[in-house]
């Protein structure tokens, strides 16, 4: 946010804030954060477990069956814990002065940990696990407004497990409840010498909290917290549910008055904010949160505009100072801080509906979040006296880091794509669909019926069968691998080859579909693949990746991170054409995927516009059977007769 | 869920634990659910499964409760309380802060809460469960249990209600709502944690002028409570019922370590009981007639463990006209054995203005029984 922004009580530029607006002007009491870099010291720390203090109980007041099930009930949480225990990271510098904790929640050892450990790590650590081995870490992405980062295991040999390390999965923190048990796991004061984490148990003492940061960055917006036990070393480090699935990453305290230990008030990111973010930190990116380019405050019980960027998008479409936020991302606006700590878990050019009152009027618009810039904050923390200096981490705010690393991760998502598309071993021959379909406008009435061959080669042709709008029936189109064509009754046939063909959207699209189910290879497919970040489509969480082909036709892929049970899952969300960074040309969303001979066929495919993917057309599969054989004339061009 | 409905276990209750209203019920019960329950989703023994990644769109009321019925034993007594519960600011002094918790304990704005700086300043702000701000003023404030009661001008539906009888007995859990650090603000609901009754104990650290100003029983807890903005705020049994108050900051100078204590829920009736004369707006139920006035000193030179023997008898006070005299040895009241200045001091101060208590003492080598009428404390001043 640049200089011209307008404070309601003076209109003279507020030079304080130049550096960057923040998106809270919350009031609370701060807590420090949970690393234990530059402390030399170890503390020998007696830990009592909940377990004893249950188990102390009356004999008289427990009758045998009771302490059975009580019993079982203990059992079952050592045995969750066993599940998760191996997953739990405690990560150092090379220096191995200090330290912090992570969770690795991906086989391929990816490991969430928070911001404030990485930066005295830098770009190469180490991090144990509780197999007692130390293995190298290296930093993938890091988010330093939301104190989150992610660094991957590297496995030296392919030992009893082929390499692959044990991992949690990563829960729904919505879903959370004050009053629910959690336990923690890290390595406070560094503790371990072998490596395997301390666990803590506790309950959840609050949900929505917001603790503000250092300017923009180090904010705990929506934040979980805890009487869990967590102190310095538990940075970074999982908070589970009894299930053993992540709901939040352990990163700062209340520390106002004894000294850097636990006095009962913990904090944790949630793990809702850290999916957000998850696209950009696996692309490699110094993530950036999101801003609207205003600040809102409370004033007689509504949320109003109090400073307002007037080269802001919002400001460009209509918002003024003094007007009423109604409603933003979904969720009604009851308060100002409510507002503050929502904005601040989500990265910007995240898509979000913002409603509100300007001059006793209503509205509602759908805009991308603007980045909020980090001024000097971002740079690495000023040695303590005799400490050394941070390591640097390469890249700026907003950008990729590395390259590399961005186009590993867009191979990592092709290969689930394929894997939920075929099965993991993708498909060794095309196949040929044969469908029915018909064609929805916007106001839900049919359009047309037709009939296609699809290939999961990315051949096609269709047939309009019987047409209220549109083309007239009879008419057809197709691509045959290097021959765009289409004919109408009445009309002479139209040929394209090659990289004219390519300049139809549909065979462009296709082409490139085929080419992640491993058809093609994707090196001859396209000439650069970048996985460009978090997005959203079909209100579900996307990694946006952007496709130049081998033709030079720029596209842009979303696909889906989780499946609905919330396991990692790409499945095709919505394909559009690129131009200048944006979205351009028609927009097809992909849905209701339903298996047919083995691979996953979208039973809907809807044309949208705008970022609230409105829909102006949707094509319904009714029936769908893939073929036994494939004839090449199928897809070509048919000799008028 | 379907084991909401139904009771897990049949017919084990414990005799002392009777609900307010009359029901027997065992405490431990939910905390034994919680841990079955607990254990028997993680077995995935559950019938319903977890559904993980909720459909997108969800609001901010939360995921529906039957998803997690383990935890909801302690989410219901949270949420039953949160509404009983009120932020208090008010003035700072250097590292004192400024702001508690505090409790409603009527329907007619009445709010306990403990000692403080806060209480000293000129303005005394209450927000309220719905966010609203009212001005209280002080109505009394009591010094051994380091208690204090507000009033706000406004109609409170929601009240804790306290009952006489011993909530929490050692071993139990429990949580304890407040807002420290101020982390909640406004609307926003206040923080819990859990833990356990260490013990009931006679705390009696008035030694040096800088420690715990306290004197009378409190609930030892194994849970960090000794936060600022904590003080004032409710320790609540597993069913969501008042059993103590969140005591006073207490910290030794010496070792720099903090007790975690409550004030507990049947002193904190006594002390609402006494309510002072004057108050002829509400109608005095026969328990709420004042502070009790005996008019006697015991001989304390040789400590609280002495024995209680009287030195000094106010004129006409009670104890002059029941008869009493310097060097008499309390041996009971009424059917309370007394067995030295510490026991007489904490049982005089449940007596009821008005009420015949029967006084057994040893004169010389006699025993006496004599006859005592409580008085109000107020009239001693009137006179």
């Amino acid at each position: 946010m640049q200089h011209s922004r307008l404070k309601l009580n003076s209109t003279a530029p507020d030079l304080h804030c130049s550096a960057g607006v923040s998106n809270s002007k919350q009031q609370t009491a701060n807590s420090g954060y949970l690393c234990i870099f530059g402390f030399g010291i170890t503390l020998a720390v007696t830990l009592s477990t909940f377990v004893a203090s249950t188990l102390n109980l009356s004999a008289n007041e427990i009758s045998p069956e009771e302490m059975i099930q009580v019993k079982a009930a203990e059992a079952a949480r050592i045995k969750a814990i066993e599940k998760v225990y191996g997953s739990v990271v405690a990560i150092y510098p090379k220096s191995r002065q200090g330290g912090g904790s992570g969770v690795i929640y991906d086989e391929e050892g990816f490991a969430l940990t928070n911001n404030h450990v990485v930066r005295p790590v830098g770009e190469e650590g180490l991090g144990g696990i509780a197999d007692g081995k130390l293995y190298k870490l290296t930093l993938i992405g890091t988010d330093p407004g939301g104190d989150v980062a992610l660094v991957r295991l590297h496995s030296k040999k392919a030992g009893k497990n082929k390499g692959l390390f044990p991992n949690s999965r990563l829960g729904n923190s919505n879903q959370v409840r004050v009053g629910q048990w959690c336990m923690a796991m890290g390595n406070p004061f560094t503790l371990a010498q072998d490596q395997r984490p301390t666990v803590t148990l506790g309950i959840v003492s609050g949900i929505k909290r917001y603790q503000k940061g250092q300017g923009n960055i180090g904010v705990y917006g929506n934040c979980i917290q805890l009487d869990t036990s967590i102190n310095p070393g538990n940075s970074g480090g999982p908070l589970f549910n009894l299930q053993g699935e992540v709901i939040g990453i352990n990163g700062r305290g209340s520390f106002e008055e004894r000294g850097r230990v636990n006095v009962g008030l913990g904090y944790a990111i949630s793990m809702e904010q850290v999916k957000n973010f998850l696209p950009d930190l696996r692309a490699a990116k110094i993530c950036m949160h999101g801003t609207l380019d205003a600040v809102f405050g409370d004033r007689n019980g509504q949320v109003v505009c109090e400073e307002i960027n007037l080269d802001s998008t919002i400001a460009k479409r209509g918002m003024a100072l003094g007007d009423r936020l109604v409603a933003f991302d979904g969720h009604q606006i009851y308060s100002a801080n409510q507002y503050a700590s929502l904005v601040s878990t989500l990265p910007a050019k995240w898509p979000v509906q913002v409603v509100y009152e300007h001059e006793g009027q209503q509205k509602s618009l759908w805009m991308r979040l603007r980045p909020l810039p980090y001024g000097t904050g971002a740079a690495p923390p000023k040695p303590r006296r005799g400490g050394r200096p941070s390591p640097k981490i390469k890249g700026k705010p907003g950008e990729i880091r590395d390259a590399k690393l961005n186009r590993a991760e867009c191979g990592r998502i092709f290969r689930r794509w394929t894997r939920f598309m075929a099965g993991s071993d993708g498909l060794s021959d095309p196949k040929v669909f044969r469908c029915k379909e018909e064609v929805l406008g916007s106001d839900r009435k049919k359009m047309a019926s037709r009939e296609t061959w699809q290939a999961t080669d990315g051949r096609f042709r269709v047939k309009i069968e019987q047409a209220e709008a549109g083309p007239k029936a009879g008419t057809q189109w197709g691509w045959d691998g290097s021959v765009y064509w289409r004919s109408e009754p009445g009309v002479e046939p139209i040929a394209k080859k090659d990289l004219e063909a390519f300049s139809n959207t549909d065979v462009a699209r296709n082409a490139s579909i085929a080419a992640f189910l491993g058809l093609r290879p994707l090196k001859d497919a396209f000439k650069e693949v970048v996985l460009e970040g978090g997005d959203k489509s079909q209100n579900v969480r996307a990694d946006r990746v952007r496709v130049v082909d081998a033709q030079g036709n720029r596209m842009l892929f979303w696909f889906s991170l989780f499946d609905e049970n919330g396991n990692f899952q790409s499945r095709l969300l919505k394909v559009a054409g690129e131009k200048d960074g944006q979205e351009a040309g028609p927009m097809w969303t992909y849905a209701d995927y339903r298996k047919v001979a083995g691979v996953q066929v979208a039973h809907s495919r809807r044309l949208v516009k705008g970022l609230n993917e409105h829909t102006q057309m949707e094509i319904r599969v009714t029936s769908c059977e893939a073929l036994e054989s494939i004839s090449e004339a199928l897809f070509k061009l048919e000799k008028a007769e | 869920m379907t084991h909401v409905e139904r009771p897990l276990f049949e017919g084990k209750t414990c005799p002392d634990r009777i609900s307010s209203d009359g029901k027997r019920m065992n405490v431990r019960m939910p905390l034994i659910i919680a841990m079955i329950l607990g254990g028997a989703v993680w077995a995935g023994l559950t019938p319903h499964g977890w559904t993980v990644d909720a459909p997108s769109g969800q609001t901010d009321s939360g995921p529906d409760q039957k998803s997690d019925f383990a935890s909801s034993v302690f989410s219901n007594a949270i949420k039953k309380a949160q509404n009983k519960c009120v932020k208090i600011y008010g003035g700072a002094l250097a590292r004192e802060h400024g702001y508690a918790t505090g409790l409603l304990v009527s329907p007619d704005g009445l709010i306990l809460t403990a000692q403080g700086i806060y209480l000293a300043g000129d303005k005394l702000k209450i927000v309220l469960p719905d966010g609203s701000g009212h001005q209280a003023e002080i109505v009394r404030i009591q010094d051994d249990l380091l208690l204090g009661l507000l009033k706000i001008e406004a109609k409170t539906p929601n009240y804790f209600h306290i009952g006489k009888e011993i909530k929490v007995r050692q071993g139990d859990w429990v949580l304890a709502m407040g807002n420290p650090f101020k982390v909640a603000d406004g609307t926003e609901p206040l923080s819990v944690t859990l833990g356990i009754v260490s013990m009931r104990v006679e705390m009696d650290a008035k030694r040096k002028r800088q420690d715990i100003p306290y004197n009378g029983e409190a609930l030892i807890l194994d849970c960090i409570t000794s936060n600022p903005g904590a003080p004032g705020g409710a320790l609540l049994t597993t069913d969501g019922e008042l059993a103590g108050m969140l005591g006073k900051i207490a910290e030794s100078k010496s070792t720099n370590t903090r007790l975690n204590y409550a004030v507990p829920s049947d002193l904190i009736r006594s002390f609402l009981d006494q309510k002072p004369d004057g108050d002829t707006e509400t109608n005095a139920e026969p328990t709420n007639r004042g502070e009790p006035w005996i008019g006697l000193r015991l001989f304390t030179m040789s400590g609280k463990r002495a024995p209680a023997y009287i030195d000094r008898i106010v004129s006409g006070s009670p104890a002059e006209k029941a008869g009493l005299k310097k060097d008499d040895l309390i041996l009971s009241v009424d059917t309370q054995t007394v067995r030295n200045v510490s026991e007489y001091q904490k049982l005089a101060k449940t007596l009821q203005p008005g009420q015949e208590s029967l006084f057994t003492v040893k004169r010389k080598q006699t025993i006496v029984r004599l006859k005592l009428t409580v008085q109000k404390k107020q009239d001693v001043k009137n006179d």
